[in-house]
């Protein structure tokens, strides 16, 4: 059932409004890539994909980490989608999760990580399990994910840990949905951000392009 | 699709072309639809699984306003293309894009929609962009009547007389579509949820159906509306008549940028043609059956370039060099090819090389496949991606592996300088009223500083000369967390590793850029033919234009 305040959006749509929204709030393209990834990936899953982006792009932590070997470095909390890519680019590296797991500091908005980790799980082949403030939360294995404390999943702040962990071969959360909810006054929200990055037409940018007349033959 | 699967035609990776030339925008912006172009192999399979067709409700009225149902019933499922007719007022039709009234709207359906159902997408289909569609259906589209025609059809038809065939020809179709919505949009399926169903996993396979249906349903809506007029006096539009009007489309700068939004799609779309191309070429013999085939197939383009006609100055300069190279092929098969040669398709295609220009060197290429179906149409089994599969980055590569990449495929943007104002002269964004992609001036419009990621080269560039304040061996991963600006191109680079058609190898940026070069090169791999550039940012184009109707799809020869 959709509520009168909800909207029901495919997964480019999500895709789409998410690279936008990205965009519009200042990252660059790359980075917008993988926020909406990140944000379809979660949407599959029935995860609150439209609550952790925005957490990422209205209230986001700091931006710049610094990969250590075990124990990550970074001056303010880490916005949970830069920490994410860090996680999943330096997952082979001895920066990663292997072997005996990384601390990756303060992290707002954990959710976000969720995608990334998952990457990192199918780069290594392995099953990873994230704490928050030292408690079980999520284990994920290759695209799957397992919730292991559903108190936390609200959690916009927490110190993170990922480890290897055995493989999960019940994968209860696979990607199954095309579509996914989303409240209306968080799409309002999302598209007023995408507004950031388009332009004013211009006369001279419609000329040529089919705008002058009508077209009827 | 990369170069690994390709691997059992041996003897054909050493008849391929150099990704160098093929992806040059100037040589893109000629290409030709071939038999692997999308409506071809919709057709095909159409065909060979033996579907049905047939029309549950044409309730149309006198003005032409109504709906009605076409069903298209393979093997497995059907699909139901849902048309709503309008009674459009002259001054509100036009084909842009941002339009909000057309004289048909249709989506295709999944299934055989009920009363509820159609009662449904009646409150929805005719607002378009406005309306929401569900994932009960698969595309959303709309079309306009062409005015010069339309009315004249109707008007001939009712008086119990024939359109002429020279005015048909002159516009070369019915209704034009002004977009054709698919994959997720407004609603709509995914395509990635229907990648089980065989017919529509190559891509593009609703949209088609849909623009295929959409045809007959406005041949069917002529005669009708004849009919009405005249019951006593009308005839039906005659079926040679009707065989050559295809659905026109207006396609503007909206398209141009899903060629570099998906490079792995480009690529495959590429690859596949190419390596059909290797696959004829590397043939020891000609046999007669596909000369035959080959010179039948000449014989067609021959006309077509001759009734294909258009009002820009560009393409009547393309024009008279198709028809010139045409001319010229034909000449050297009858009197000047060796065809009990070794390798006489080679033969054939190095003569092209160097005797025909570019217009008629890709027409080659196309009349070349004609006749090889058992040999390339396998190939549309690669045309589709799964862009999850390259998306991820592998940090751990080493900066010195990144940079031979770069300089083996993208060393065509490497000496470009960008600071000429003539090599940055654009830039294309987002337009904030109606958000489609438009392309700006750069040094003479506002909003450069939102521009869309499509200025490929210049990113390449500024990624190599990043690279150049890096070890060798330091990986990927310390790059992008010291310059994230550069990921979206670290992404690209890595995937031409395996994926050497995935770029547009032009300065998509440069003032001189030709967009419609772009639409062009998409438009062939749907099937369009006789392009009509309306200016340098968009064209009009026809599909299906001489393709068999429902009714006569299985008796059509060489699909």
């Amino acid at each position: 059932m959709i509520g009168a305040d909800q909207a029901r959006l495919t997964m480019p749509e999500i895709s789409a409004l998410c690279l936008r929204a990205a965009r519009g709030a200042g990252l660059s393209w790359g980075m917008a890539e993988e926020c909406a990834h990140a944000a379809t990936w979660l949407a599959a899953r029935d995860f609150d994909w439209a609550d952790a982006v925005l957490y990422q792009l209205e209230a986001s932590g700091g931006r710049q980490v610094t990969p250590r070997v075990a124990r990550w470095e970074a001056d303010a909390p880490g916005c949970a989608l830069h920490v994410g890519v860090a996680l999943s680019d330096f997952a082979t590296l001895p920066e990663g999760p292997q072997p005996d797991g990384v601390w990756l500091g303060m992290v707002t908005g954990p959710l976000m990580l969720l995608p990334f980790a998952a990457r990192a799980s199918a780069l290594l082949g392995t099953a990873l399990e994230i704490t928050l403030d030292g408690s079980p939360w999520l284990r994920v294995s290759g695209d799957n994910a397992r919730i292991l404390g559903t108190e936390l999943m609200r959690t916009k702040m927490a110190e993170v840990s990922v480890s290897p962990t055995r493989l999960d071969a019940t994968c209860p959360l696979q990607a199954t949905a095309q579509s996914a909810l989303i409240f209306r006054e968080q799409l309002l929200r999302l598209d007023g951000l995408a507004l950031n990055m388009t332009v004013p037409s211009s006369a001279q940018s419609a000329k040529g392009a089919g705008a002058q007349g009508l077209d009827d033959d | 699709m990369t170069r690994a699967p390709l691997s059992p035609a041996r003897m054909a990776a050493l008849f391929h072309r150099d990704p160098a030339q093929v992806m040059q925008l100037a040589r893109l912006g000629l290409a030709h639809p071939t038999r692997l172009s999308f409506l071809r192999i919709l057709l095909r399979r159409m065909q060979r699984e033996n579907w049905r067709f047939d029309r549950p409700v044409f309730d149309i009225d006198a003005n032409g306003v109504g709906r009605a149902v076409y069903r298209a019933i393979g093997p497995e499922r059907t699909y139901s293309l849902v048309a709503f007719a309008h009674d459009l007022p002259a001054d509100m039709r036009s084909d842009r894009v941002i339009a909000t009234a057309w004289d048909a709207t249709f989506a295709l359906c999944d299934g055989t929609p009920d009363a509820a159902e159609l009662d449904r997408l009646a409150a929805n289909v005719p607002l378009q962009e406005a309306g929401r569609v569900t994932q009960k259906e698969l595309t959303l589209s709309r079309a306009n009547r062409s005015v010069r025609l339309f009315e004249h059809v109707i008007q001939c038809l009712s008086e119990g007389r024939q359109p002429g065939a020279d005015d048909l020809a002159a516009t070369g179709y019915l209704m034009r579509t002004t977009a054709v919505y698919g994959s997720g949009k407004f609603g709509a399926a995914t395509h990635h949820s229907l990648n089980d169903r065989p017919e529509t996993a190559a891509p593009f396979q609703a949209e088609m159906l849909t623009v295929w249906m959409i045809r007959t349903f406005t041949v069917d809506l002529v005669n009708h509306l004849a009919r009405m007029r005249d019951a006593a006096a009308a005839v039906p539009l005659d079926r040679s008549l009707r065989r050559n009007l295809g659905v026109g489309n207006s396609t503007g700068l909206g398209m141009a940028p899903f060629l570099v939004r998906h490079p792995i799609l480009l690529n495959n779309w590429m690859m596949a043609r190419e390596e059909a191309l290797a696959r004829v070429r590397a043939q020891q013999t000609a046999a007669p059956d596909k000369i035959k085939r080959f010179v039948q197939a000449l014989r067609a383009a021959q006309k077509n370039a001759v009734v294909w006609t258009s009002a820009h100055p560009l393409q009547q300069e393309r024009l008279a060099a198709l028809r010139a190279g045409l001319d010229r092929i034909a000449a050297y098969v009858g009197v000047g090819w060796d065809q009990r040669a070794d390798y006489p398709w080679d033969a054939l295609w190095h003569w092209g090389q160097a005797h025909l220009d570019t217009e008629a060197q890709e027409a080659l290429l196309s009349l070349m496949l004609e006749p090889h179906g058992g040999l390339i149409d396998e190939l549309e089994a690669y045309l589709s991606a799964d862009g999850t599969t390259a998306f991820a980055i592998d940090g751990g590569q080493q900066i010195g592996a990144l940079k031979a990449l770069l300089a083996k495929n993208y060393g065509w943007a490497l000496e470009v300088d960008y600071d000429d104002r003539k090599a940055a002269g654009r830039f294309w964004y987002v337009s904030e009223d109606k958000l489609e992609p438009r392309l700006g001036e750069r040094f003479e419009e506002p909003g450069s500083d939102r521009e869309l990621p499509l200025d490929i080269a210049r990113q390449a560039a500024a990624l190599f000369e990043t690279l150049m304040d890096f070890p060798d061996t330091d990986p990927v991963a310390r790059l992008l967390l010291a310059h994230p600006q550069h990921r979206a191109m670290v992404r690209r680079v890595q995937l031409t590793a395996t994926r050497p058609f995935a770029e547009i190898r032009d300065n998509l940026i440069d003032a001189d850029m030709l967009p419609i070069d772009m639409l062009r090169c998409k438009l062939a791999c749907f099937g369009a033919s006789r392009f009509d550039p309306r200016s340098d940012r968009w064209v009009r184009i026809s599909l299906f234009q001489n393709a068999p109707y429902p009714n006569d799809l299985h008796t059509e020869p060489d699909l």
